[in-house]
C-alpha cells in the first residue's frame, strides 16, 4: 500500500525535478516563400497597399527565428523579415525579461489617395512649367500620372531595468515621399490643382526614467520631435490665369517640438490611489520667407521665429470603498500659449493667432448591486477660454456640463442588457468684439461651431442573448442628437443613429459561422443666409436651408471550417453601401426671388465597397503548411464633384476613383525542426 | 483497490501532461491533475509559465498566484476558484494582475475607461495560450473591434486609417491601460496625438485657423468617414457650418451651381483655393490660400 502511495506521488516529484532541471535552448525557425498575382496592378486593397506590388506577378516571403535560452528562460531573441501584399518589413529583438530589451523595427508601405490624375504638367519637379505654346487647359494635352505617398519607418528601442529604475529610449524616424494634390490660386476664381512633391522626414526621440518603490511609482519623460521638409518650396505657373506671375509656393518649413513631462501614482492604501501628471511643451517653427512681407511697398518681415508653449497639470484620485462601491475624481488644467507676435500686413490685414486655456473637473462613481447588475454615473464640468489675437485681442468663454449614467440590468432569462444615457449642456459667453463681427447685416467673420450654445444627449442600448448553446445574438443601438441654440447663424441640429447586430453560430466543433450587420445614419440640418450675394439671388440675406444625409450600411459573413485535421478553410465576405444626399431650399421667395420652399437637390454621392478574402491552409506535414489565398476588392464610387470635364476648369482631372482588383497568393510556410 | 488503480492511472496521465510541458511549476501540479488542457495549450511557453529564474531575479508564478489558493475549488471542482476574472469579478480581478504589473505603463489603469466599465485585463489578453493574439501583428484590430463595432464598420468606408491591414494600430493613438494624460489617448491632446504622424500640420503658424488648432476632430473623424480625407462632412457643407459670412461662403451651393462647374463646389471645393487650411506663414495665408 505504501508503494502505491509513493507511485501516486510520483507525478509531483517528477514535476519538481522537471522545474529545477537545466533545460535546453528552445529555437524556432521558419520560412515562407510564395508568389502572388494581381489582376489589376492599380488595385489598392484598402487604399494603403498595392503600390509595393506594382508588377502583376510578385514574390512573397518571410524569414523568422526565435530563441529562448534554456539556462535562463527569461532570455530570448527574435528576428523576422517579411514581404507581403501590404508591406515590406523587418524586426529584431533581444531581451531578458525584467532586465533589458533591445528592439529594432523597419517597415515600408504605400498610401494612395486616389488613382491616376490628368495634369498639364509633366513630371513631379519642384519647378513646374507650362508646355510651350500652352494657351489654356481647354486645348492642352493632359498628361497622366499617379498620386500617392510612400512611407518608410524605422525604430530603435532600448529598455534597461536597474533595480527600482527602468530606463528606456525610443528613437524613430519616418520618411514620407511622393505626390499629393493641392490647390492654389492667384485670386479667387483662378484656382488650379497641382500635384505637389512631398519629401519629409520626421524624427522622434523619447527618453523615459521610471521609478517604482513601495507605494510610489513615478515617470520622468522627454519627448523630442523634429520635422524636416526637403520639398520646402514649389514653383509653378498658374495654368488657368496666364496673366498671373510665376509663384513660389511655401510647402511648410521645418518645425520642432519637445515636451518634458512627469507623472506618477501614489498608493495611499490598497483601495486609494492618487495620480498626477505635469508637462511643459515647446513648439517652434523658424522660417526664412520666400518673399518678404510688404506693408505699403516696404519690406517689414523676412523671417519668422514662431513659438508656442503648452502646459498641462492633472490630478486624479480613486477610492474603492468596498467591493461594491468606488469613485474617481479628476481635475486638469491646460494652457496653450502662442508666443508669436502679431504682425500687420496692410491697413486691414493682420496675422491671426490663437490661445486657449481649459479647466476641467470630473467625478464618477460605480456601484455593483450583485446578480450581474451595476450602476455608474459621472459628472464633468469644463471651461474653455479661447483668445483670438489679430488686429485686436478678445476672449470667448464656453462652459460645458456633461452628465452620464449607465445601468447594467440583471439578466432576464438569458438576455443581458445595459443602458447608457448622456446629456451635455454648452453655454457660451462671447466677447463684445466677437459679437460685433457677427452682425447679421454684414457678417465678416465665422462663428466656430464650438462657440455655439447648445445641448446634446445620447442614449445607447446593448444586449446579448445566447439563443442556444451554440447560437448567440448581440445587438447595439445608439442615438445622438445635437441641438444648437443660435437663431440666425450656423447649425440647427445634428443627429446620428448607429445600429449593429452580430449573430454567431458554432455549428459544430469544426465549423463556426458569424454574420454581422451595421447601419449608421447621420442627419445635419443648417439654416443660413446668402449675405451680400455674388450669385443667383440679388437679395441680401436671402435665407436658405441645407440638409445633408449620410447613410452607411455594412454586412459581413465570416466562416471558419476545419475540414479535416490537415485542412482549414476561412472565408470573409463583406459589403458596404455608403450614400450621401444633399438638399437645398430657399425659404422665402420675397428675399430670394425663388419660389418659396423650392427644392434643389445635388446629386447623391455614393460609394459601394465589396471585399472577399478566402484562405485554404493545408498542413502538408507537421513542419510545412501550404496556404492559398484569394482577395478581391471592388470600390464603386459616384462623385458629382469630380468629372473628366473639370480639366478645362481646374487644369486637372481625376480618373475614376473606382477600381476592382483580384489577387491570388500562394505560399509555403516551413518550420524547421525545432530544438529541443 | 479500484480507487487505488484509478489514482495510479490519474497519476500517470498527469505525469504525461507535465512531462510534455516541463516549464510548468511544481506548485501547479495539483491544478494540472485536472486542468491538463492548460498545459496542452502552451502555457509553459509564456512568461507566466517559465518558472523561476535560475539567477534568482524572477520568482516562479503558479496558478494560485493569480487564481488564489482556491482551497474550496481544490476540495470540490464544483466550487469556483477564488478568482476567475470573469462575470462579477471581471474588474475586481485586475488587482491580481496589477500586484505584479505595476510598472510605468499600468500605473494609471484605475483611471482608464476600461477600468471604469469593468473591462478587465482578460477581456483583451489571453494568458493560457502560447501567444497573446492582441500582441501579434494585426491582432490588435480584431480584439479591439470585438467590442468597438463602429470602428470595424468604419473600415468599410471610403476614407479610413488602414487599421484592418495593421499599418495603423488602435494603440498608436489610444492608451487602453489609461494614460498619464487621462484622456484615453497616448498624448495629452487630440492634436498632439495626430501630430505623431502628421507633424507638418503642427506649426506654430503665423496665420492659425482656430478650429484646426483647437481640435482636429472638429473637421475629421479619425477612424473613418464616408467623405474624402476623413472629413466629418463634405465640402463646402463642412466649411459652411462655421463660414456663412459675406459673399461666397454663404452662397447656396446647389445643382444649378454644379451644372456650371463652379470651382467652389467641384474638385476639392473650398480647398481648391484655401488649400493651406491647416495654417501657414505666407502673406496669402491670411485667407489660407498659399
Amino acid at each position: 500500500m505504501k508503494a502505491l502511495h509513493l507511485l501516486c506521488c510520483l507525478p509531483v516529484w517528477v514535476a519538481v525535478a522537471n522545474a529545477e532541471a537545466p533545460r535546453e535552448d528552445l529555437t524556432q525557425r521558419w520560412m515562407s516563400l510564395g508568389i502572388g498575382v494581381s489582376e489589376n496592378a492599380n488595385g489598392r486593397f484598402g487604399e494603403y497597399s498595392q503600390l509595393l506590388q506594382t508588377d502583376r506577378l510578385f514574390g512573397l516571403g518571410e524569414l523568422g527565428y526565435r530563441w529562448r535560452s534554456g539556462e535562463d528562460p527569461y532570455q530570448s531573441a527574435r528576428l523576422a523579415a517579411r514581404s507581403t501584399l501590404e508591406q515590406l518589413g523587418a524586426s529584431a529583438e533581444l531581451a531578458r525579461q525584467g532586465d533589458y530589451r533591445i528592439g529594432l523595427d523597419y517597415r515600408q508601405f504605400e498610401s494612395i489617395s486616389r488613382e491616376g490624375y490628368d495634369s498639364v504638367y509633366r513630371g513631379d519637379t519642384l519647378q513646374q512649367s507650362l508646355p510651350p505654346g500652352y494657351s489654356g487647359p481647354e486645348t492642352a494635352t493632359a498628361f497622366r500620372a499617379d498620386a500617392g505617398l510612400q512611407r518608410q519607418q524605422g525604430e530603435l528601442s532600448l529598455v534597461r531595468q536597474l533595480g527600482p529604475w527602468q530606463l528606456s529610449a525610443a528613437l524613430a524616424s519616418e520618411d514620407k515621399s511622393g505626390r499629393k494634390v493641392n490647390g492654389f490660386s492667384e485670386r479667387f476664381g483662378d484656382a488650379a490643382l497641382v500635384a505637389v512633391p512631398v519629401d519629409q522626414r520626421h524624427d522622434t526621440l523619447e527618453l523615459t526614467a521610471a521609478h517604482a518603490a513601495g507605494p510610489w511609482s513615478s515617470n520622468l519623460a522627454w519627448y523630442y520631435s523634429a520635422l524636416s521638409n526637403d520639398a520646402r518650396a514649389f514653383g509653378f505657373a498658374n495654368p488657368v490665369n496666364l496673366e498671373a506671375p510665376r509663384r513660389a509656393v511655401d510647402l511648410g518649413p521645418d518645425n520642432t517640438f519637445q515636451r518634458l513631462s512627469a507623472d506618477g501614482l501614489y498608493r495611499v492604501a490598497d483601495n486609494r490611489h492618487l495620480s498626477w501628471f505635469a508637462s511643459y511643451a515647446d513648439a517652434r517653427q523658424d522660417e526664412d520667407f520666400l518673399e518678404p512681407v510688404l506693408v505699403e511697398g516696404q519690406a517689414v518681415l523676412d523671417s519668422l521665429d514662431a513659438r508656442r508653449v503648452d502646459t498641462d497639470l492633472r490630478l486624479g484620485f480613486r477610492h474603492q470603498l468596498n467591493s461594491r462601491l468606488g469613485y474617481r475624481l479628476k481635475a486638469d488644467y491646460r494652457d496653450r500659449d502662442n508666443r508669436t507676435d502679431v504682425i500687420q500686413l496692410s491697413a486691414e490685414d493682420y496675422s491671426h493667432l490663437y490661445d486657449r486655456r481649459r479647466y476641467r473637473a470630473q467625478a464618477d462613481a460605480r456601484y455593483r448591486l450583485g446578480a450581474g447588475m451595476s450602476v455608474s454615473s459621472g459628472l464633468e464640468w469644463q471651461r474653455v477660454e479661447r483668445t483670438t489675437r489679430s488686429r485686436e485681442s478678445y476672449t470667448d468663454d464656453r462652459d460645458t456640463t456633461r452628465l452620464w449614467a449607465a445601468l447594467r440590468l440583471p439578466s432576464l432569462g438569458r438576455l443581458n442588457t445595459s443602458l447608457r444615457v448622456e446629456g451635455e449642456s454648452r453655454n457660451s459667453d462671447l466677447s463684445a468684439e466677437r459679437l460685433a463681427r457677427l452682425d447679421v447685416a454684414a457678417p465678416s467673420e465665422a462663428l466656430p461651431q464650438y462657440l455655439l450654445e447648445g445641448r446634446s444627449w445620447s442614449y445607447q442600448l446593448r444586449g446579448d442573448l445566447p439563443l442556444t448553446a451554440s447560437l448567440s445574438l448581440a445587438a447595439d443601438y445608439r442615438h445622438t442628437r445635437d441641438s444648437y441654440d443660435n437663431d440666425y447663424y450656423g447649425l440647427r441640429g445634428r443627429e446620428r443613429d448607429d445600429v449593429s447586430v452580430n449573430l454567431s453560430w458554432q455549428a459544430s466543433r469544426d465549423l463556426a459561422l458569424s454574420a454581422w450587420g451595421q447601419y449608421q445614419h447621420d442627419r445635419l440640418d443648417q439654416q443660413g443666409f446668402e449675405f451680400g450675394p455674388p450669385g443667383r439671388t440679388t437679395y441680401a440675406n436671402a435665407p436658405w436651408r441645407q440638409q445633408v444625409r449620410d447613410t452607411s450600411a455594412a454586412l459581413g459573413l465570416n466562416l471558419r471550417w476545419q475540414a479535416s485535421a490537415a485542412l482549414e478553410a476561412t472565408l470573409d465576405i463583406s459589403h458596404s453601401d455608403n450614400d450621401s444626399s444633399y438638399r437645398s431650399r430657399w425659404l422665402d421667395d420675397a428675399d430670394s426671388g425663388e419660389a418659396a420652399n423650392s427644392v434643389d437637390s445635388l446629386p447623391g454621392y455614393g460609394v459601394d465597397v465589396q471585399r472577399v478574402r478566402g484562405e485554404l491552409e493545408y498542413a502538408w506535414s507537421p513542419q510545412t503548411d501550404i496556404t492559398l489565398q484569394y482577395r478581391y476588392e471592388r470600390l464603386d464610387a459616384g462623385d458629382w464633384a469630380w468629372q473628366r470635364g473639370d480639366f478645362a476648369v481646374l487644369a486637372f482631372g481625376w480618373a475614376s476613383p473606382g477600381y476592382e482588383a483580384h489577387a491570388l497568393l500562394l505560399s509555403v510556410h516551413h518550420r524547421f525542426a525545432d530544438r529541443p | 483497490m479500484h480507487s487505488t488503480w484509478r489514482g495510479i492511472v490519474a497519476g500517470l496521465l498527469a505525469l504525461a501532461a507535465l512531462a510534455a510541458v516541463p516549464a510548468l511549476q511544481a506548485d501547479d501540479s495539483a491544478c494540472l491533475m485536472c486542468h491538463r488542457d492548460q498545459a496542452a495549450k502552451g502555457f509553459g511557453l509564456r512568461a507566466h509559465g517559465l518558472g523561476a529564474d535560475p539567477r534568482g531575479e524572477q520568482t516562479a508564478i503558479g496558478c494560485t498566484d493569480c487564481h488564489g489558493a482556491s482551497e474550496a475549488h481544490a476540495a470540490s471542482p464544483r466550487a469556483a476558484p477564488d478568482f476567475t476574472f470573469h462575470g462579477e469579478q471581471a474588474g475586481a480581478g485586475d488587482e491580481a494582475c496589477l500586484s505584479c504589473h505595476s510598472d510605468a505603463g499600468l500605473g494609471h489603469w484605475a483611471f482608464s475607461e476600461h477600468a471604469g466599465t469593468d473591462t478587465g485585463c482578460v477581456a483583451c489578453h489571453s494568458l493560457h495560450t502560447p501567444t497573446d493574439p492582441i500582441q501579434e501583428t494585426g491582432g490588435e484590430f480584431a480584439v479591439c473591434t470585438s467590442c468597438h463595432q463602429q470602428e470595424k464598420h468604419g473600415q468599410m468606408k471610403f476614407s479610413r486609417h488602414p487599421m484592418q491591414e495593421g499599418l495603423v494600430k488602435c494603440s498608436d493613438c489610444h492608451a487602453p491601460h489609461g494614460g498619464a494624460a487621462m484622456n484615453g489617448l497616448v498624448q495629452p491632446t487630440v492634436n498632439e496625438t495626430c501630430y505623431q504622424c502628421h507633424a507638418e500640420k503642427r506649426g506654430p503658424f503665423l496665420f492659425e485657423h482656430e478650429p484646426v488648432q483647437d481640435d482636429c476632430t472638429h473637421c475629421h473623424d479619425p477612424h473613418a468617414s464616408v467623405n474624402d480625407q476623413l472629413l466629418t462632412a463634405r465640402q463646402p457643407f463642412l466649411c459652411q457650418q462655421c463660414h456663412i459670412a459675406s459673399r461666397h461662403p454663404g452662397t447656396l451651393y446647389d445643382d444649378d451651381r454644379l451644372g456650371g462647374r463652379d470651382i467652389n463646389i467641384i474638385g476639392q471645393s473650398c480647398t481648391n483655393c484655401h488649400s493651406q487650411v491647416h495654417g501657414g506663414n505666407q502673406p496669402a495665408s491670411s485667407t489660407f490660400r498659399r
